[in-house]
Order: C-alpha cells, then structure tokens, then sequence
C-alpha cells in the first residue's frame, strides 16, 4: 500500500449515502411518489459529490482507509480510495447518478422494486471500486451480482426471466470459479490478498503452475463479467431485456467490474513484471482480439437495436483486455481509460435507444427510418457517440484508439494495430446504417415523387421529458470534451497516467 | 528548428466559418436572406483571414496557434501551426469557398433543406482550413476525417436514389482511407518515433519493409481522397450527384487536400536522417559512415517511391481522360476530369520524390497546378451549376447553342476551359509547363545516373503528352456540344426559353474564371512570391533548384511550341468523335463519344464483390456457426442428463440397498444396540447439555463480536 494513506470514514459514507433511497422508499408513504423518486437521485448525487471532493486529496498521492471488519489475522474487510479505485467509483457513480435521474421518467411500474435495487447496486459497485483486498472485492462483487438481477428481469416478459436466469447461471458458476481463485491466490499468495502497487505474488512462493492456474482461474471468474469471448453468453440477452437504464448500467458498469477485476488482477495482484515472466499475457491478448473481431461481426448480423449494442460492449470491453495485455505504457494507458471512454459512449447509446423504444416503440433498426426527425435531440446524441465508437477524433473514442495503437508499437506488435482497424471498420459498418436510416430515409421514401411529400422536418425541443433528455446530453457533451480536452484535471487521463506512470515509468 | 510566432489567425480561420455555420443555422428558413448572407460573409472574412495569415508566412515564417487539443501527456497534442505550403493551400481552399457561397446563394433556391446544406458547408470550410494548418498527422487526422465525414452531408443532399448510392460509395471510401491513414500513421509514428511531418529518429525495427508499408499506407490513405487510382471509385459518383456549389468545392479543395498529405508524405520521407544526423551531433567516424549509407539507402527508397507515385499519377490521368471523353453528363465529365486533373497534380509529387533534393520544379509544378485546378474546375462546375438552374438540364447532348442565351457564363466556361487545356494566356499552361520540365529533369538525372528506371520515365513523359491531348479533345467536346451547336429539334423548344444566370452565380464563377487568368498571365507573380518561398520553406529541397523554380522562364518559344502536339492530338480526337454533328451529316460507324465498357473493367466491380463475398463469407461463419454452437449445447445436455440419471438410477441405488445394509448388519454385530443403551443417559443429560450449548454459543458470539471489532 502506498505511503500517504489516511484514515477516512468517507469511504463508507459514499458508500451508504445511496441507502438513502432505500430509506426514502420505506419512509415516505405510497402517495408522495415524485418527492420519492426524486429523494432517490438524490442519493446517488450525494454520494457522486462526496466522491468528487476527494479528488484534490487523490491528485495529491493521498489513499484513504476504513477497516470494516477483520475475519482473522490477515484477512480482513477493508476499504481503500487509491487512485485506480476512485477513477471507477467516479465514473460509475457519475453514470449512475445520470441514470437514476433517466429512470424517474422512465421506469413505468414497480418503482419501488427498481429503485431499491438500482441504489443498492450502486453501493455494492463503490464499495468493489474501493475495496483493499480480494476478499472484499469477491463479497462486494457477489452482492452486486445479486442485487443487478432484478434490475435485469424488471420488465417480467418471458424474455426477461430467461435473460435474468441464464445471467444467474452464468454470474453464479463465474463466483464460485472466482472463490477458488481467491482461495488459491490466498494460499500460494503467503496469505497476502491485498494490492500492491508492483502486484503481490511471486515466483518466490508459488510454482510458475500455481500462478498460472491462479492466473486463468482469475480470468474465468471475472471474464464471464467481463465478456470475454467464450463466456460473453449471458450479455446479449440481458441487455435488450432490461429496461434501458439498466441496460446503460450494465454495460457502462457492470461489465467494467469484471475489467476491474482484471484490472486490479493484472496491475496489483500479478504485477506486470510477473505477467511477462509468465507469459501469460499472451493468451489474454488473443482472447481479446478473438472477442473484439468475433462481437463485431456478430454484431453486424443484429436488426434489434440494442441486441447490436450489447455485442458492441462485448468487442468494447475487449479493448481494455487488449490494452493491458499489451504490457505497454500506452497500451495500459488506453485500456484503463476505455472504461470510462466506453462507459460514457455506451451508457449514452443505450439511453438513446431507451428514449427512440419509448416515443416510437421502436426496437428494430430496419424500421427506424425517420426517427432523426422525430427525435432530433437524441439522434444527434447518438451519431456523436456512434462515431466516436468508430474512433473519429475528436472524440474518447479515437483516445483509445491512439493509444491502443500506440501501445501496440511501444510492445512491437503491430498486429494489433491491424486488429484495431478491422474493428474500427466493422464498427463503422455496423454503425453508420443506424445513422443513415435515422437520418436520410424517412417513412415512403422509396416512391419516387411520393416521398417528396412526406419529407419530415426537423422540430426540436418536443422530443421527450427532459429527465430523458437532460442525461444523454451530457453524455453526448463529455464524450467530445472529454476527447478535445483530454488533460483535464479530473479527466480520466489525469487519473489513470498517475496510475500507469507508476507501473511503466 | 524555424522560431514559431504565436498567431491568432489559424485559429480565426477555424472558427469563423463555425460562427458563420451556428448564425446559418440559427437564422434558419425562416430568414433566409439573412442565413445566405451569413454565409457569404462567414467565407468571406475567413478569406481576408487566410489572406492576412498567407502575408504574414510568407513574410515572417510560420506561426503557431495552441490549440491545445487532445493533449496526451507530453507527447501528443494537436496544435495549429501553419508554413508556407500550408497557408498557401488554406488561402486558395477559402477562395474557392467564398466563390462556391455566392453561388449558392441563388442556386440553391431550388433545392431543398438549405439551412442543412449551409450549415454543413461551413463546418466542412473549417475542418478543411484544419487540414492545412496543421504540421502532424496527429492532428492532421483530426481535420481530415472531420473533413470527410462531414462532406457526405454535402454529397447525399439531394438524397434521390442516385445521390444515395454515391453517398455510400463516398462514406464506405472515406472510412477505409480513414482506416488506411491511421494504420500508416501509426507506423510513421513507429518508425519516426513522432508524428510531427519532420521525422526526428530512425527507430531500429520499423526499418525497411515497414517503413514501406507505412508509406503505401499513408498513400492510400490520402490517395483515396485525392481520387487516386485504383481508388477514385466514389469520385465520378459523388461530384454529380452532389449539389454544384458543393461538387465545386468536392473537386476544388477537397480532393487537394489528399494531394496536400501526399505532398506532405513525400516530403516528410524525403527530408530525414541527414538533417537530424547532424542536429543531433554524431561524431563519431563509423556512426557517420553508417549515417550516410542510411541516406543514400533512403534516397533510393523515396526516389522508388517518387517513381511509382508518377506511375500511379499516369495511370490516374489517363484513365481519367479515358473515361471522361466517353461520358455525356456534363457533371460527370468533369468529375472525371477531376480524376484526370488529379494525376498530374500527383505527377509533380511523383517528380520530386524522384529527383530528391532536386525536385522543387516537381514540387513546384504540383502546388500551381494545384492552384490553378481549384480555379479552373471550380470555376466549371459553379458554371455547370449555373446551367442546371437555368436550363435544368446537364445533358451536353441535349444542349447546345447556350452562347447566345448565357454570354457571360460562355465566356467564364471559355476561360476555364483555356486554363484546363493548357493553351497559352490560360494558368493550366504555366503548370503543365512546370510539369514538364520536372519529367524531363528527372529523365535528365535517370539518364545521367544510369539508372534502370530512365526509359519508363520517358514513356511517363509521352504518356504525360497524350494525356494532354486527350484532355483537350474532351474539354473542346464539352464546349462544343453544351454551348455551340445548334440544339436539336427536340431540344430546341425546351431552351427557347433559357436566360443568363442571376447575379450572384455569375459572381461567384466570374471570381474563378478572374483567377484563371491572373495565374495564367502573370505566372512570375505566384511563382516568385508564392510558390518560391513556400518551397524555400521546406527543409531538404537545394536551394538552387527552388532559385531555379522561381524564376522558370514561361511565355518561351520553347514552351510554346510543346502544346502544339497534344493540340493535335486533340483536335484529331475531338473531330473523329464529333464530325457528324461539325458537317451535319448522319454518323456512320462508332460513336466514340458513346463507349460504354463493360463493367467488370471498372475496379468498383471488384471491390463491391469483393465487399460483398467478404461479408458473405462473415454470415456464412455465422450460420455455420450457429448449428455447431446448438449442437454443443445438444450434446452437453444430453451428456449432463445422462450423468445424472446414471447416478439416480444406478450407481446411487446400488451403492445404497446392498452395501449400507451389509454395514449395518456389521455394525449392529459389533456395537450390539449401542443405540438403546445411550439414548436413556442422554435423556437424563439433556438438561446440561442444552445449558452447556447455550453457553458455548453466546461465549462464540461474543468472542466473533470482539475480533470483528
């Protein structure tokens, strides 16, 4: 653990201020439900905000901890606030504040149910982002995959309690392969589950076998999170049935825990030195170059919107894999910062597409002609975040990339530059038709003569209530500043060069 | 390293016409005078801009502006710097807009979402100002795919079946040139270990074969948007189909702005290890001799890399000529003239990259063709556009005696033309001459060298002749057909009734046609104040071949009389084609005007099948996929259910009925009924024990309670 690091009860503030919102629905009578719901994004803002005046303390080199309990001698429950940390509890409590304000307009029933759920969600994903340990990342890890199942079967079609059930399925075996990971890492680790800033294993105490094992079991427990080809089965399905917060929700965060997971694995665990000597990073990278293509393409074949978005965000995740399997400075650099890159561009699309399904009813993309006239606003948004996906500067989307191909040059692999570009050009091709239709086609128009008629105008500011709106601005906003003004105090590259800097100097 | 001055211009320059677009699109329909008139002022304060910033280079070197753009560290960021090449390019590209605004000012009347169009047309100015104003391909990407991207907004505007087709063609393009240049970026940067244009250090890895891929990368990347060939598919499509304002500005700046990165390519390769050899101060005797076996390695590099891109550049121009004497569409004429036009631009990059350090008349030869194509064929397509909304028609043979009904726009189209054929008093002569001299040095330096490659060079330069031929022949045929003949009987009655064009499209073309022959009479002016210091600029061209450049003697007898053979060849292309309409007789035999090739010699064939059998391929993995997954999943169910039922109603049963008694049986013999003789103590116990559990329990809690604390 770094040096700096001071005791601080904020941590857990953060983490319980969302409870907030539990209380308020237990409190407030059935009749009062605006002021309610509204209590409820409160939480979320509360805790976003406490989280943001922490920041000059982290640019500082400061860390902050709060012991929570101690099973025995070295295992115990602990938070901590490093840099990495609260790069994610930023931006996902950032994304989920935007989100809750999104679902006051558009969760239509059982409001209670998804509210509760959604606020305790997010304190069980802060807590993952702040934990010290492995031991309390698995606990935080496994609450949060329980409490994202009824935000996924929210809607209770049929459609949804299959997705809900195979995300079960797939989240529970990913647990119990991620347990004996930690108990295997506790084992061989000399008792040590903490992070370190290098990583905590070594040669010294286990077998090359034993680390590897422990490596691959690490990488199959937060993998099926993460998407990573072979396990990717449970994110098509869960997306398009759950309601679009929770959808924006699930791919802008939920999947990044998995790529914390691996995240925190690779950096603080493994360390990159142990990485290279065992080499398994190569297997990593390949995995997530197959997964990255493979999405792509099967993601071409999609006429549901956000069926295509969610084999979108399998490909995308993958590019943080790939970023860290570089074993690169910028490599590492771009995959840390596609977190929030991708959480800001996805998050956006799934709300876009939640707000086109609610004033259209719409799902699929072969009857979206128009919709650009219909929705202005909102389509505007989502070309922004479709091209950015594409990797156009400027946007976060082309960081990534920049960074990605640059790492790969530092790690003298081109290949993966090639890699990068058939992606960007599947995503190009996967993209730009929703753009097209949405925007140069409109109902008729194959008539000649016919269509001139029924040529639609642009009419904005009547699309939709502004808690829809309101948030996929912002997203829209941040994708491009943060892109332009990427050195931004507070922006993710001023957080995740401090981190990387420190592992490549 | 040149001392950069700070200077606010660049970054007027890009947002101007930003101002200009958010006013445009402010004003809306509503308030379409002032939406036009914001437009018109927009591009034409950004011109007096870029004129002040052209003044201000070339009089006192480059400035710089911080954008401070994307900044990544240290190491990337994208600022505004401009030199010499590049405010020259940014000056000429926002003359064209300026025309290209007054145009559209009354033609678009006739066509529909306005605001739309305007809006994008000053968003793509800035993005395209970018593009010149900027000295790393970090940054240069930035403006370029803006560019691009924006532009298909310009080329699907009409959004008629066919103006959709071009648009997909154009953006389907765009992005794989888009994908094409980073990858070559990429490399560059790998291999330059910078992404500035003045490469700072060989990298050890990225040497030889790389370095190679890394230009043909970078090539393709820009050629695709320079309508290169094999590349140019989208160009003949997309300049028709496009509104004329906007085609004026497609094949004016657009299209240069490839030739611009493959200039600055050129460049960038061609300077190097020599330059930062030496900055960097290596002494030492073999470092040296090693340093300049790596010069003399690279010099040949760039010299066959010159020597393709003239082969690539023949091949555009003559294909381009090809197909634009066959076409019958004014628009689509012209478009592949663009091509055409193209490849000599590219020619001259050709030259200097062949000739190295000596290659400033290449280099100059390429930027005032550059020029003078931007006047000329923007000044043809703003008369076309002219045409389609007087006459709304763009058929050259369905057209005809135009010269009396449209005097003024005749004799704008009259002085373009005598620019693109390369007559004398017209500006294309100055550059082909230009060009010409840089063919003959680089067959001079072949020949003098030895050097295999000098017998194709000639062949470049007799290719370089027919070419110019053919241009003349297609251009006379244009002219002919679309303002001199006397319309046909059918057609006569439907242009009774054409006038000349309003005011503000003869203004906007008039402009244009004034350029033409302000470069074409005084070429001393643009060669000595413009290009001469812009080449002087560029570090690696010898000084005496730029002194040479700039004061190229033009109107000789010498120059003169080489135009005498492409004007034959010309007029013998123009009258086997168009004899019967000269005599008035009926046409015997095959009409040259009116070849049509088959299709699968196009290369757009290619490259829609290859598309379409590659995503083919992609479904057919797909649904391949597909069965053997359920059929995965078949099996390991059937297998996880078979386990099951091989526990439940086998194995489980007989581990169970027969063993469990057997040890029973055994254990009873043993213990005797240990069970009867135990249960009455406890009952007689069970007081205690239950105490005794309480209190083990709450003494657990406890001690839990006090570690967990």
């Amino acid at each position: 653990m770094p040096d700096k690091s001071t005791f601080s009860v904020i941590p857990l503030i953060v983490i319980l201020l969302p409870w907030i919102s539990l209380l308020a629905i237990l409190a407030f009578p059935k009749k009062a439900e605006r002021l309610r719901l509204w209590l409820c994004a409160l939480g979320s803002l509360a805790s976003f905000g406490l989280l943001f005046s922490l920041l000059p303390g982290i640019l500082d080199g400061k860390t902050y901890t709060i012991k929570l309990a101690s099973v025995v001698e070295s295992l115990e429950m602990r938070l901590t606030v490093d840099t990495l940390g609260f790069y994610f509890a930023l931006i996902l409590a950032f994304l989920w504040m935007l989100a809750t304000i999104y679902s006051i307009s558009y969760i239509d029933h059982k409001h209670n149910r998804f509210f509760a759920f959604m606020a305790m969600c997010e304190s069980f994903i802060l807590g993952c982002a702040f934990s010290a340990n492995m031991f309390t990342y698995f606990i935080f890890y496994e609450m949060m995959t329980f409490g994202s199942y009824p935000l996924i079967i929210h809607e209770e079609t049929t459609i949804a309690r299959r997705a809900g059930y195979k995300y079960l399925v797939y989240a529970v075996a990913a647990g119990t392969v991620l347990f004996f990971a930690i108990v295997a890492h506790y084992f061989w680790g000399n008792g040590e589950l903490g992070f370190g800033s290098y990583g905590v294993l070594s040669l010294e105490f286990a077998s090359r076998a034993a680390l590897t094992t422990i490596f691959f079991t690490y990488l199959a427990g937060f993998g099926v999170k993460a998407a990573i080809m072979p396990l990717h089965g449970w994110v098509p399905d869960a997306h398009p049935a759950a309601p679009s917060p929770a959808s924006a929700l699930l791919s802008g965060v939920i999947l990044k825990a998995g790529a914390f997971g691996i995240i925190r694995v690779c950096f603080n665990v493994f360390g990159t030195d142990l990485l290279r000597e065992l080499g398994v990073y190569v297997v990593m990278a390949v995995l997530a170059c197959i997964t990255i293509v493979v999405a792509s393409v099967f993601a071409l074949t999609q006429d549901n919107l956000k069926r295509r978005l969610a084999y979108s965000s399998i490909g995308q995740v993958s590019y943080i894999i790939l970023g860290l399997a570089m074993l690169a400075h910028d490599g590492a650099l771009g995959g840390v910062m596609h977190l929030t890159h991708h959480a800001l561009m996805k998050g956006c699309l799934f709300l876009c597409a939640g707000v086109i399904l609610v004033k259209t009813g719409k799902k699929n993309i072969s009857e979206m002609a128009g919709v650009g006239y219909q929705l202005p606003i909102t389509m505007i948004c989502f070309s922004v975040c479709a091209l950015a996906m594409m990797g156009t500067p400027p946007s976060v989307g082309f960081i990534t990339k920049w960074l990605l191909g640059s790492g790969a040059l530092q790690a003298s692999l081109p290949v993966y530059i090639i890699i990068l570009l058939v992606s960007a050009l599947l995503n190009a091709a996967y993209f730009l038709p929703i753009i097209y239709i949405a925007f140069f086609r409109w109902e008729g128009d194959e008539v000649e003569g016919h269509g001139e008629t029924h040529r639609p105008k642009l009419v904005f500011g009547k699309e939709a209530d502004h808690k829809l709106v309101v948030p996929i601005v912002i997203l829209a906003l941040l994708v491009v500043v943060v892109g332009i003004w990427s050195n931004v105090t507070g922006f993710p590259y001023s957080l995740v060069s401090r981190v990387v800097n420190v592992i490549f100097p | 390293m040149t001392i950069l001055a700070f200077s606010i211009l660049p970054a007027l320059a890009l947002v101007l016409p930003l101002l200009g677009a958010a006013c445009a699109a402010a004003a809306g329909e509503r308030r379409a005078r002032l939406r036009n008139w914001s437009a018109v002022i927009a591009s034409g304060v950004t011109l007096a801009v870029a004129a002040a910033l052209l003044s201000r280079v070339i009089g006192s070197g480059p400035v710089y502006f911080n954008l401070d753009f994307m900044r990544l560290g240290e190491r990337f960021v994208c600022g505004l710097e401009v030199d010499a090449v590049g405010a020259f390019f940014a000056f000429f590209a926002s003359v064209l807009w300026f025309a290209a605004c007054l145009h559209a000012f009354r033609y678009m009347d006739h066509e529909h979402k306005r605001t739309r169009f305007f809006f994008f047309m000053l968003l793509t100015e800035s993005a395209t100002l970018g593009v010149f104003m900027v000295r790393d391909f970090f940054s240069l990407y930035l403006f370029f795919e803006a560019m691009g991207l924006l532009a298909y907004v310009l080329v699907i505007h009409s959004e008629t079946g066919r103006a959709r087709a071009a648009a997909a063609k154009y953006i389907g393009m765009t992005v794989v040139g888009g994908l094409f240049l980073i990858g070559g970026i990429f490399l560059y940067l790998g291999y330059a270990g910078t992404t500035a244009f003045r490469p700072l250090a060989e990298s050890a890895w990225l040497t030889g074969s790389f370095k190679v891929i890394a230009l043909l990368l970078l090539v393709a990347g820009f050629g695709v948007k320079a309508g290169m060939v094999p590349l140019h598919i989208w160009l003949p499509d997309a300049h028709p189909a496009a509104p004329s304002p906007a085609s004026a500005l497609l094949s004016g700046v657009m299209i240069k702005a490839g030739a611009y990165g493959i200039l600055r390519t050129v460049l960038s390769f061609l300077q190097s290890p020599a330059s930062h050899e030496a900055a960097g101060g290596v002494a030492a005797g073999h470092a040296a001799e090693g340093a300049a076996h790596a010069v003399g390695g690279l010099a040949a590099d760039v010299r066959m890399l010159g020597f393709a891109v003239i082969w690539i550049a023949v091949a555009t121009m003559f294909i381009g000529m090809l197909l634009a004497l066959v076409q019958s569409d004014v628009k689509r004429t012209l478009a592949y003239s663009s091509v055409s036009q193209m490849g000599y631009i590219l020619f001259g990059v050709g030259c200097l990259g062949y000739l190295g350090g000596e290659g400033a008349m290449g280099m100059g030869g390429s930027l005032y063709h550059i020029i003078n194509h931007a006047l000329f064929k923007g000044c043809f397509f703003l008369v076309a556009g002219s045409i389609l909304f007087c006459a709304h028609e763009l058929d050259m043979f369905r057209l005809g005696g135009l010269w009396k009904r449209m005097p003024l726009t005749t004799i704008f189209w009259c002085i373009a033309a005598l620019g693109i054929m390369g007559i004398p008093l017209g500006n294309g002569f100055v550059s082909k001459t230009l060009l010409h001299h840089a063919i003959l040095e680089s067959h001079h330096l072949a020949e003098g060298a030895h050097l295999a490659t000098a017998g194709w060079v000639k062949a470049a330069e007799i290719m370089f002749i027919i070419t110019s031929g053919g241009t003349i022949g297609y251009i006379t045929k244009m002219t002919y057909y679309t303002f001199f003949r006397r319309p046909t009987q059918e057609h006569a009655a439907h242009l009774a009734h054409v006038k000349e064009a309003p005011g503000w499209m003869l203004l906007g073309s008039g402009l244009l046609a004034a350029g033409v022959l302000c470069n074409g009479l005084f070429p001393g002016l643009l060669l000595g104040r413009l290009i001469g210091p812009a080449a002087q600029a560029v570090p690696g061209l010898e000084a005496h071949y730029v002194e040479h450049l700039a004061h190229t003697p033009i109107y000789l007898w010498s120059n003169i009389k080489e135009i005498f053979i492409p004007l034959a060849i010309g007029a013998s292309v123009f009258a086997l084609g168009a004899w019967p309409d000269l005599l008035g007789r009926r046409r015997r035999g095959p009409n040259i005007f009116s070849l049509r090739l088959p299709r699968w010699l196009g290369v757009d064939f290619w490259y829609l099948n290859g598309a379409r059998g590659s995503l083919a391929f992609l479904f057919w993995g797909r649904r391949t996929y597909a069965p053997v997954k359920e059929g995965f999943v078949r099996v390991s169910k059937r297998a996880a259910g078979g386990a099951v039922s091989a526990v439940r109603d086998t194995i489980y049963p007989s581990l169970t009925s027969r063993p469990v008694a057997w040890v029973r049986e055994r254990a009873l013999l043993v213990y005797g009924n240990l069970r009867g003789e135990l249960l009455p103590r406890v009952r007689e116990y069970q007081g205690d024990i239950a105490v005794g559990t309480l209190v083990i329990a709450v003494s657990l809690t406890l001690f839990l309670i006090m570690r967990l604390l």
